[in-house]
């Protein structure tokens, strides 16, 4: 009896406990891992169930062996389904501990990302204001940079101007436009420093200026003597009432703001900008900007002055030299006139009474005056060169025609010197295009020189030529005394001879090279030197060869 | 005999030339500067005038530009006598006074004679 009250019982403990577990099997996501663990107990719970009353059914039947056998192997399956189910209770309740633990950690690990992303949107908040600020400093910093860049523009703009008017009416309209004030004035301080010589205003209106007109410019004292003493820039936002500001003349406009600067270079005074009325006020960048902007002003000042000084000065020195060179040639004019009245005394009385021992006389009185008559003929060629007055008449010349021309003369002086003078020409030399009167002198004057400079024993002058792409060179060597190379270049300056002692020992004006050198020159030529000292020198000028010459080939 | 008017300022250039024309077999008549060649030439008519440029007063230049403006005295052949020499001047000579020649000072004899001799013969 026992066994069957026993038997019902546990079936219906197994029943309801199976019952019971059912709708956690449900309910929890977490219980669907072990749902087939839980499926077994289940299953096991069934079986056992279906065992007891099979071993019930067996024992109404008899024979109670085989029902005690059901029976205990029913109780064993259902022990082993209820610890099962009470091992998996047990985990199932760990594992509902462990699930609200992770709930309480989430919870609170979701708190802490909500405070972080609080943190974050109050940091983020202040980021943009931090931005902001930046952004704002940012567009101060260009504002800034504008003006420097504009103030560099201005500065460069006053330093390449050099008139001094010029650069003066500048000023102020430049420094009102710089600050934004509503006038600005230039006042340029007298040599006295006692007044303005000039005082230069912008931003008037019609009105405003026709108040001003005919007003004398302010006395230097008050609000200028201060800003003058001062040295640095002078920045008042309220000058009413400051009687300082009254020595601005009573005609000028009405102010509230004021910011002076001074105009100075190696700390002489030269000017004083004022700027007034300004919306707002001045700021200390504006009297930065001003400091600035005056010291580039007062540089450009002093350049402009003494470029105008300079000019002034050249002036003066073009119109001594035109002078001198009008006198030179003036003179050199009027020369010619005793020169004339001697030398056609002398040939009327030579020919008239040619007796033997008189007539040698005359003719060394003629050929000193012949030589004199060269001396000014170069003076005259010299001065008309310096002055730009020699103009040419180019016509295509053979070399080899007017060389008899050109040597007549420099024969005679060779001869007398008993110097050899040769002549080494290509047989085909192109036609040149040259003035021939200012040739002429050209040769006359370097082959002179060539004489005039080698000694009689063995010395020798060699004039050669040759044709270098468009142009013929003349070469004109000789085997004198030479040129120091070092005075090489200087030979072709006007009045040169190496020292006096030449010009004493050799005569002449020292003319002839500049002569030469200022007629090669106006022929488009180059003429230069090479000399060795005790071994000789050779001039050597290039003449262009004559476009007829130019199309044959 | 060939009459040539000599204007020149110069006592002595005017010695000298004239010696040297007269010894040719020309007549020489002289003035001192242009207003007073000017003035002669309303009563005189010379076969030649021999002028120079740099004078006190008119120059030989505007004196030569006069004569040959004026109808009467066109066809009288003036040679500038000057120590004017450059190419401008020679220039103005011709074209600007229309002068007829040109004698650069100094000169020699035999050079002003044949320049004398292409407009008149003694």
């Amino acid at each position: 009896m026992i066994h069957e009250y026993l038997s019902v019982f546990i079936f219906s403990a197994a029943l309801l406990s199976t019952a019971a577990l059912l709708p956690f099997l449900f309910m929890s996501k977490i219980m669907v891992e072990r749902l087939d663990k839980l499926f077994n107990a289940f299953i096991l719970g069934v079986t056992s169930m279906l065992l007891l009353s099979i071993s019930n059914f067996l024992r109404i039947m008899d024979p109670p062996i085989l029902h005690k056998t059901v029976e205990g192997i029913s109780i064993g399956i259902f022990m082993a389904a209820a610890a099962m189910v009470i091992k998996n209770s047990a985990s199932f309740y760990v594992l509902l501990e462990s699930q609200k633990q992770l709930d309480s950690v989430v919870k609170q690990k979701t708190n802490e990302l909500h405070r972080k992303v609080r943190d974050l949107q109050n940091s983020r908040t202040a980021m943009i204001h931090i931005l902001k600020d930046l952004d704002l400093s940012r567009k101060e910093l260009e504002i800034h940079a504008n003006d420097l860049e504009e103030l560099q523009k201005v500065l460069a703009d006053f330093n390449s101007e050099l008139g001094l008017e010029e650069l003066i009416e500048k000023i102020a309209p430049k420094a009102r436009k710089m600050t934004g004030a509503r006038y600005a004035a230039l006042g340029m301080i007298s040599r006295d420093k006692k007044t303005f010589e000039r005082f230069i205003w912008a931003g008037l209106t019609k009105e405003e200026r026709k108040r001003l007109n005919g007003s004398s410019t302010p006395n230097i004292k008050g609000i200028f003597r201060t800003i003058i003493k001062r040295k640095t820039p002078l920045l008042s936002n309220d000058v009413n009432g400051d009687a300082r500001f009254k020595s601005i003349s009573k005609n000028s406009p009405a102010f509230r703001s004021f910011l002076g600067v001074p105009i100075q270079f190696k700390g002489k005074s030269h000017a004083v900008v004022i700027l007034a009325g300004k919306e707002g006020g001045f700021t200390r960048e504006d009297a930065t900007m001003m400091k600035a902007f005056s010291q580039g002003a007062a540089a450009a000042i002093e350049n402009a002055r003494l470029y105008s000084d300079l000019e002034e000065a050249y002036t003066e020195l073009l119109g001594i030299d035109r002078l001198k060179t009008d006198i030179i040639s003036n003179v050199s004019h009027e020369l010619r006139t005793p020169i004339t009245i001697a030398k056609t005394s002398l040939e009327l009385v030579y020919d008239e009474e040619s007796k033997e021992g008189q007539s040698n006389f005359i003719k060394m009185a003629d050929n000193a005056l012949t030589r004199l008559n060269d001396i000014v003929e170069d003076l005259i060629i010299a001065s008309d060169a310096h002055s730009g007055i020699h103009k040419l008449q180019l016509k295509d010349l053979s070399l080899h025609e007017e060389l008899l021309r050109f040597l007549s003369r420099p024969e005679k002086w060779a001869a007398r010197k008993k110097v050899v003078l040769k002549t080494l020409f290509p047989t085909r030399l192109p036609l040149v295009r040259a003035d021939p009167e200012a040739l002429r002198r050209v040769m006359e004057n370097i082959v002179g020189n060539a004489i005039k400079f080698t000694d009689g024993e063995e010395g020798e002058v060699v004039i050669s030529a040759m044709t270098e792409d468009s142009k013929v060179r003349l070469s004109i060597n000789d085997n004198g005394v030479g040129i120091p190379k070092e005075k090489l270049n200087a030979i072709f300056a006007p009045l040169y001879q190496l020292d006096s002692t030449t010009t004493r020992a050799y005569g002449g004006t020292g003319m002839g090279l500049a002569v030469a050198r200022s007629i090669v020159n106006s022929h488009r030529g180059k003429i230069w030197a090479e000399s060795l000292v005790g071994k000789g020198t050779t001039i050597h000028f290039t003449l262009p060869v004559s476009k007829s010459e130019m199309a044959k080939e | 005999m060939k009459t040539i008017l000599l204007v020149d300022d110069e006592k002595h250039i005017r010695a000298v030339t004239r010696k040297a024309l007269e010894r040719e077999g020309y007549r020489v008549i002289e003035s001192v500067d242009g207003e007073e060649a000017l003035l002669k030439l309303d009563t005189l008519r010379p076969d030649l005038i021999l002028l120079d440029v740099m004078m006190p007063g008119e120059d030989g230049w505007e004196v030569c530009r006069a004569l040959k403006n004026n109808r009467d005295q066109q066809d009288i052949p003036v040679v500038m006598f000057t120590v004017r020499t450059s190419r401008d001047s020679y220039e103005k000579s011709l074209e600007y006074a229309k002068a007829d020649a040109q004698i650069n000072k100094p000169f020699k004899i035999a050079d002003l004679l044949r320049v004398v001799s292409r407009f008149i013969k003694p």
